[in-house]
């Protein structure tokens, strides 16, 4: 499994992997902090009933205020990272390296645990990445925008920004098993990053329209509870979410497997014709 | 001591058989050719044995190791499989990096693969920048970096220049005589003829032909070709050939006689005595392409 994580790692290090995707990550990120401490004291645009404050200096001025805007948008976050996992294990078959891949190493799985390690792994050092980079651009635009850093240092405010990191990262990695099953299911990056980022941007809370059940368990659901610390979270105002977090948590990991098992199970009984 | 032995190997896709009860005994050592029409089953035999298909019968062994455990003799052996199939962003260097590392082997191995496959001033460049024949010529390189004892090729020299053909062709004959397996199939009949020292030649998934190259064309009988000046005479000359006892067809214009070559001569000599003048007259002795068409029924046009 080594050889295949340390086999993978020779493309992810290549130049237009960084910047591709670490760079959308981490551009993304950016761009999300930089409106939300712009948008500190204003409404919001009328999604809310009430028309409740999107966010306030208060909000950003709390401890766990540094990670708002990342752990807002984690599920774009997820996206991206469902995108690089479809699109690498698809790819292996629109490519036909699978099979050089299979003859090289004749234990499949062996191979998928391994790209799944070295996936992960560059999905953790670049949520990371973005992880500081929001929490700098933050704390740079805070006195501009009205906000208290002083409690982001304390060490709730540490462990607040660790735990927020661990989170992003999972929720992020849910989406990604998800997307890597798809890949292997449909051998097609376009169908399966197509499929996974509509479920997910807005399959789901269309469905959860309809049927209420679908927002307390539902993958997105628990990616976006589990990336902003579930229901307790204390950051989120009204756009806390229904699902507790160690439900997140449980859920989220039962996703990750049910995912890791159809693509193991697929992968190791199919023909490779490709 | 076989590198390769099947017996009753089967596959069925849905209702089409692609391979039919397929029964191979390869020896170790050597280069043999692996032909037969496009559709005979060729390259699914290839994947059975490289463990990327699940055969539906029968049973296989390669270096005597049933195919159902393919990690017990896949690290002995070097494929490319129908096109070289690389990452087209990553150099050609990297690519090999790629696979060196998941297979464990030494990287050293790796430039010396591109020096032997041509591409050393080139394994810089990106995958995507290749030719055809610089990505065939990787492909070699792959596989060969495990320095395996068998070595399967299929298709080897596609989209390689003259050059590059008598290139690779003389690669495969120096690893066959330092002791390794070649099995290597090609739609170049000529380039099998002229590297393999034994052939298996397939058709409809099943095996119509396996032996040494001279076993094979010893079957097929050499051939003369005649053509009379005046046309009207091709009927007169066919007689006289028939009489003489050699089965005799009418072939464009001429006549193609089963007899050997030296009975040529002797024609020219006949017909000469008969009044007709002959405007052709070669002897042809057999080569694969006849063996070929005869073993597989001219059913096909290629042979792939």
């Amino acid at each position: 499994m080594m050889r295949a994580f340390r086999s993978e790692w020779v493309k992810l290090s290549r130049r237009n992997m960084l910047l591709g995707f670490g760079g959308a990550m981490l551009g993304f990120t950016l761009l999300f902090t930089v409106l939300v401490f712009m948008s500190v004291g204003g409404t919001d645009t009328g999604l809310d009933e009430g028309g409740e404050t999107f966010v306030t200096g208060a909000m950003l001025s709390l401890p766990d205020g540094s990670l708002f805007a990342i752990t807002q948008m984690a599920i774009f976050l997820g996206i991206i990272v469902l995108a690089l996992f479809a699109s690498n294990l698809a790819g292996e078959f629109n490519k036909g390296t699978i099979r050089m891949l299979f003859v090289t190493e004749p234990n499949r799985l062996k191979v998928l645990a391994g790209k799944l390690a070295a996936l992960a792994s560059f999905v953790a050092v670049w949520v990371a990445a973005t992880v500081i980079a929001s929490v700098a651009v933050g704390a740079v635009l805070a006195s501009g925008a009205g906000v208290d850093t002083a409690a982001w240092w304390t060490g709730e405010g540490l462990a607040a920004i660790g735990a927020g990191y661990l989170n992003v990262t999972g929720a992020a990695l849910v989406a990604g098993l998800v997307g890597a099953a798809l890949a292997v299911v449909t051998r097609s990056a376009a169908i399966a990053i197509s499929v996974g980022a509509a479920y997910f941007m807005l399959g789901e809370s269309l469905i959860s329209t309809f049927w209420d059940p679908l927002a307390e368990w539902g993958p997105a659901a628990v990616a976006n509870a589990l990336a902003t610390g579930g229901a307790a979270g204390t950051s989120l105002g009204a756009m806390r979410p229904d699902i507790a977090y160690a439900t997140a948590v449980i859920l989220a990991l039962a996703y990750g497997l049910v995912s890791l098992a159809i693509s193991s199970t697929v992968l190791a009984r199919r023909d490779v014709t490709s | 001591m076989t590198s390769i032995r099947t017996t009753g190997l089967t596959k069925d896709f849905g209702d089409f058989r692609a391979v039919d009860h397929l029964n191979l005994d390869l020896p170790q050592g050597g280069v043999t050719g692996f032909v037969g029409p496009n559709g005979a089953g060729k390259s699914t035999t290839i994947r059975m044995l490289l463990g990327l298909i699940e055969p539906t019968s029968g049973e296989a062994e390669v270096f005597g190791r049933s195919i159902e455990d393919p990690s017990a003799y896949l690290h002995r052996i070097g494929a490319l499989i129908e096109a070289p199939a690389f990452y087209p962003a990553l150099t050609g260097q990297e690519n090999l990096r790629v696979f060196a590392t998941l297979g464990g082997h030494e990287h050293r191995r790796i430039a010396e693969m591109l020096k032997i496959v041509g591409l050393s001033d080139r394994g810089g460049d990106r995958y995507k920048h290749y030719s055809l024949g610089m990505k065939q010529r990787l492909g070699i390189a792959a596989a060969l970096l495990p320095d395996p004892d068998l070595l399967m090729l299929d298709e080897p020299t596609n989209g390689l220049d003259p050059q590059g053909i008598v290139e690779i062709r003389n690669l495969l004959m120096e690893l066959g005589a330092s002791g390794k397996t070649v099995f290597v199939s090609s739609h170049l009949l000529s380039e099998i003829e002229a590297a393999c020292d034994s052939i298996v030649m397939i058709d409809r998934g099943g095996v119509v032909f396996s032996g040494t190259m001279a076993d094979l064309l010893g079957r097929n009988s050499p051939t003369i070709r005649a053509t009379a000046e005046n046309e009207t005479d091709t009927t007169r000359l066919l007689e006289l050939t028939t009489n003489a006892g050699y089965h005799t067809t009418r072939v464009n214009g001429g006549i193609e006689i089963d007899a050997p070559a030296d009975w040529a001569p002797d024609l020219n000599r006949l017909a000469w005595q008969a009044g007709i003048t002959l405007r052709e007259l070669q002897a042809r002795s057999a080569d694969l392409e006849q063996a070929f068409f005869a073993m597989t029924g001219d059913h096909e046009t290629g042979t792939k």
